[in-house]
């Protein structure tokens, strides 16, 4: 008898707490999917006639402000995906051997000098845009994909180092130590033996990287123009002047949902638990 | 809000950070007559700053989209190149702010309005324009500044005295359209209920009372936006306040928004507020009133914007296109009152193009180019001769209950539109502050301690 309540209380429990994640999501699947007047109507809809017009409005239609031309929604996506993509690859590139070097305690201080990157992660935006946006200027890097790609470091590498760090603690001695003895330099023991075997390290990294990348509003906002607009500006342009065009907005929001979703399913195929597993024994 | 506040302590941090450790200078535009000697004594020509190019940051209106389809034909006969860039107000500010404190210039040109104008001219961020206006060499022959509306272009002028002087000294910016407020009814509900048009605040409550019992379903008297906000207090209960009589400040400069007159004109606001809007009217921003007047749902818009007309009586944004009148905002005890929002272009005083930027700012703002861009949809007109032009009076000649009602309204709030606040950088903070008393006295009733807690609190913002 017990066990059946403890499992009806936990169904209970578990679906209230689904519904609790779920519902904003579920409710902008919705907004996507109603004409404007569904979307105004109060009370609010929750059986309405569907329609796609948002999603061809976001795809092939002007864009959600005042910007002319068709499909720059589409240009805004490339935009995005060409920013994270090219901050999450230099940052692998970057982060996974500053990882690597940190983590045997080989250098005196690794663990202040870790904890110095990470810092970046909790030091806000806002203190470094505005500088940032002098120099970028200055550098004439301003509104361009090079300019944001770098700046986005500022994001990505401490979650690359960080998380990369974490598994590479997991990563036995020996296995390096048995690759230096078959003549392995520290170069090749990282991309040869210990990358391999902390790869679901780094694709959680790309993956976090990509996500918190992708869905970063201040950079964009400052740091980009009308060549290099990301995603998350493009979706506020839904807020005009006489109406804040919600369909819209809520229809862009599901697209912009789309590569991170992508990304995490491509790279989920890494993260296979325990490949170290014995491997010392 | 709160990541606005966030937004402007950074830029408060950052710019303290350079001004360490820049030099000290500080550059003030208003010294010298910027502008008067460009290309002194030479005849104007448009293609002066050809193969220059100029940034402008816009504000999402529907002047953008009235500007858009004209720049070509200014690159073509100038030379010049235009790089729009458009943000949404909130997002376009920050930004215009983080170019302006850092002195980057990135911006040459821009969209703004009295009110931040007052923080940008003080801190020495944008450039004055009456040497630019007088220089025969770069302005066109015909441009005429008499030409716009006194009132409206006075709104640009400020002397950098804080708390006076607004209509005096430099002129910062150069108005493109205006909007103020009416009233905007259903005839066809007014009818139903047997009611007239209120002509004073007290007449709007008995009408509100009467639409109450006579609206079914889901429609109700009354609409008007009241959020925790600024424009509240600045423009629509503002409007109201300034026609009983309330003042921010008194003729002592003391801070007087908890008079009598004061918590008179905020209890009789609620009253109608509660008499006639539905529950979640003290979430109602600007769009819900639009949308909201736009759906048919509500009999009367009371103090809102006169260029939501545009919409209204537009079919295919509008359910109310052919059942919508205008009339003049109500009367107070001491006078009728409508506060005025005026959209301005202002030039950077870092910019590096100034020449070019101001070839374009005062093409922009010709009479020609201004008539475009009103046929358009860039309301309300700025220039005086603006309403001779048959095309543009026809095109309003139809709006409201009956032919030319729009336009009479317009003409009698033309006559006493004004920005009724003192001139100050950190007003939008006290108003903010005014706002909150107002809101939060519909919720407790305590009127008189709410608006005096908020005197006291505007008094540190305004008068340190």
């Amino acid at each position: 008898m017990k066990t059946i309540a403890a499992r009806i209380g936990f169904g209970i429990a578990f679906t209230g707490l689904a519904v609790f994640i779920l519902f904003p999501l579920v409710w902008i699947l919705m907004m996507s999917l109603k004409d404007y007047s569904d979307v105004i109507a109060y009370p609010p809809k929750f059986l309405f006639v569907p329609t796609l017009d948002n999603y061809a409005d976001v795809l092939f239609g002007s864009g959600g402000g005042g910007e002319a031309g068709a499909g720059e929604f589409r240009q805004y996506l490339l935009n995005s995906v060409l920013v994270s993509g090219g901050a999450v690859l230099l940052s692998l590139a970057v982060g996974v051997p500053a990882a690597f070097a940190l983590s045997r305690d080989r250098i005196r201080g690794a663990d202040h000098f870790a904890f110095t990157f990470l810092s970046l992660r909790f030091a806000p935006e806002l203190a470094v845009i505005i500088p940032l946006y002098v120099i970028f200027q200055q550098l004439q890097i301003y509104d361009t994909y090079l300019g944001l790609i770098l700046s986005h470091q500022l994001i990505t590498i401490p979650l690359v180092i960080w998380i990369v760090r974490t598994f590479l603690a997991d990563v036995p001695l020996e296995i390096e130590e048995a690759a230096q003895l078959d003549g392995c330099g520290p170069w090749g023991t990282l991309l040869r033996v210990v990358a391999p075997v902390i790869r679901p390290g780094i694709a959680s990294a790309a993956i976090l990287a990509f996500i918190f990348s992708w869905n970063n509003l201040l950079m964009g906002l400052v740091l980009s123009g009308p060549n290099t607009r990301p995603v998350t500006v493009g979706i506020l342009q839904a807020i005009g002047f006489d109406q804040v065009r919600w369909g819209w907005m809520a229809a862009a929001a599901m697209i912009a949902a789309v590569p991170g979703m992508i990304i995490a399913v491509y790279l989920q195929r890494h993260l296979v638990r325990g490949l170290t597993m014995g491997v010392g024994k | 809000m709160g990541k606005n506040i966030t937004v402007v302590a950074a830029i408060a941090v950052a710019t303290l950070l350079m001004g360490a450790c820049s030099s000290g200078e500080v550059i003030d535009p208003a010294e010298g007559n910027p502008g008067a000697d460009l290309r002194a004594g030479e005849a104007y020509d448009p293609r002066a700053f050809e193969g220059e190019s100029i940034n402008m940051l816009l504000i999402e209106h529907p002047f953008v989209n009235s500007l858009r389809p004209l720049i070509p034909d200014f690159e073509a006969a100038t030379g010049i190149t235009v790089n729009l860039e458009v943000l949404n107000e909130q997002q376009g500010f920050d930004k215009l702010q983080a170019d302006l404190s850092a002195g980057v210039g990135n911006y040459d040109l821009f969209m703004t309005d009295p009110l931040h104008n007052w923080q940008y001219s003080a801190a020495g961020w944008i450039e004055p324009l009456d040497g630019y206006v007088e220089n025969d060499a770069i302005t066109m022959p015909d441009y005429n500044i008499d030409d716009f509306a006194p009132g409206v272009l006075d709104a640009g002028r400020w002397n950098r005295e804080l708390l006076t002087g607004l209509g005096e000294g430099s002129l910062w910016a150069l108005p493109v359209n205006f909007e103020s407020y009416n009233l905007t009814y259903r005839p066809s509900m007014f009818e139903d209920a047997g009611v007239e048009v209120p002509t004073t605040y007290e007449d709007v409550l008995d009408v509100t009372e009467s639409l109450a019992t006579s609206l079914s379903g889901n429609n109700y008297p009354i609409v008007t936006r009241f959020d925790k906000y600024w424009d509240l207090t600045y423009l629509t209960f503002g409007s109201m306040a300034e026609s009983y009589g309330v003042n921010l400040l008194n003729d002592d400069g003391e801070v007087d928004i908890a008079s009598d007159a004061s918590v008179e004109v905020t209890d009789l606001f609620i009253d109608i507020i509660k008499a006639g809007s539905p529950q979640d009217a003290s979430a109602f921003t600007w769009y819900e009133v639009l949308q909201g007047m736009a759906s048919g749902r509500f009999a009367l818009a009371l103090n809102e914007a006169d260029l939501f007309a545009a919409t209204y009586e537009n079919d295919a944004e509008s359910e109310i296109a052919d059942d919508v009148g205008y009339a003049l905002i109500p009367e107070g005890p001491e006078k009728r009152a409508a506060s005025a929002w005026i959209w301005q272009l202002s030039m950077a005083q870092a910019s590096a193009d100034k020449g070019a930027a101001w070839t374009f700012l005062q093409w922009l703002t010709s009479a020609d180019v201004l008539m475009q861009t009103h046929l358009a949809g860039n309301m309300n007109p700025v220039r005086l001769s603006a309403w001779e032009d048959p095309e543009l009076a026809a095109l309003v000649d139809t709006w409201g209950s009956e032919p030319g009602q729009y336009r009479e309204v317009l003409e009698g709030t033309a006559e006493i539109a004004a920005i009724n606040y003192p001139p100050h950088p950190e007003l939008t903070r006290a108003l903010d502050r005014w706002a909150e008393a107002v809101q939060q006295s519909f919720f407790d009733g305590n009127t008189k301690a709410n608006l005096e807690s908020a005197a006291s609190d505007i008094e540190r913002i305004l008068l340190p």
